[in-house]
């Protein structure tokens, strides 16, 4: 079955299309797109590298493009495992009836999950700067 | 998608090649940790090169 290539958001081909009400998923999906094309190109010369030491001086840039671009799926895998372990009360957008209950009845809080996806992008700016500066394999 | 290309794509990908090439970028002045750096360099191109045939082949057929 053809995959459908549009849905009550527009066309998919429209990059454009969650700008207006989800400018994080924008930006996470036009990063997701481009990430696409760009790792496979990126995995090949990575790993030629490793066998031709001439390419070894071009894998500091080709992985600082990469790390840019993967840097909203990281985020929004972290804020995932974020939402899913406390249940919904760490980014989740749940009634206020259900976060009263879910607290008073339960004693759950979101409050150990919420700084996990902010510490990861943290320590992912830190392997940055450790790039930039020092990268060689 | 099934269940076990989402889960190969999503764990085997987004989580290990990022954090295998951060584990390169912190241990780049060290010269010891060299075969380490290969090693997470071989894993990270093979994965990277998983996410990118996944990823297109989700956002193109599915």
């Amino acid at each position: 079955m053809e995959k459908k290539t549009y849905d009550m958001r527009g066309k998919q081909a429209n990059i454009a299309r969650l700008w207006r009400f989800d400018k994080e998923g924008f930006v996470h999906m036009v990063a997701y797109r481009a990430l696409i094309f760009y790792s496979i190109p990126y995995g090949i010369l990575l790993i030629a590298s490793l066998f031709y030491s001439n390419l070894a001086p071009y894998t500091g840039l080709l992985t600082a493009i990469f790390w840019i671009l993967i840097t909203p799926q990281l985020y929004e895998t972290a804020k995932a495992f974020s939402l899913i372990s406390s249940k919904g009360l760490a980014f989740g957008h749940l009634s206020e009836g259900y976060v009263y209950l879910s607290k008073s009845k339960y004693s759950r809080t979101g409050t150990l999950y919420k700084p996990i996806p902010y510490i990861a992008m943290i320590l992912w700016l830190a392997g940055f700067v450790a790039l930039l500066l020092w990268w060689r394999i | 998608m099934s269940a076990f290309k989402s889960m190969a794509f999503f764990y085997g990908a987004l989580a290990a090649v990022p954090i295998m090439l951060w584990m390169i970028a912190i241990t780049s002045p060290y010269p010891q940790f060299h075969l380490l750096r290969v090693a997470f360099a071989a894993l990270s191109g093979a994965g990277a090169i998983l996410f990118g045939l996944i990823g297109f082949n989700e956002v193109f057929h599915g």
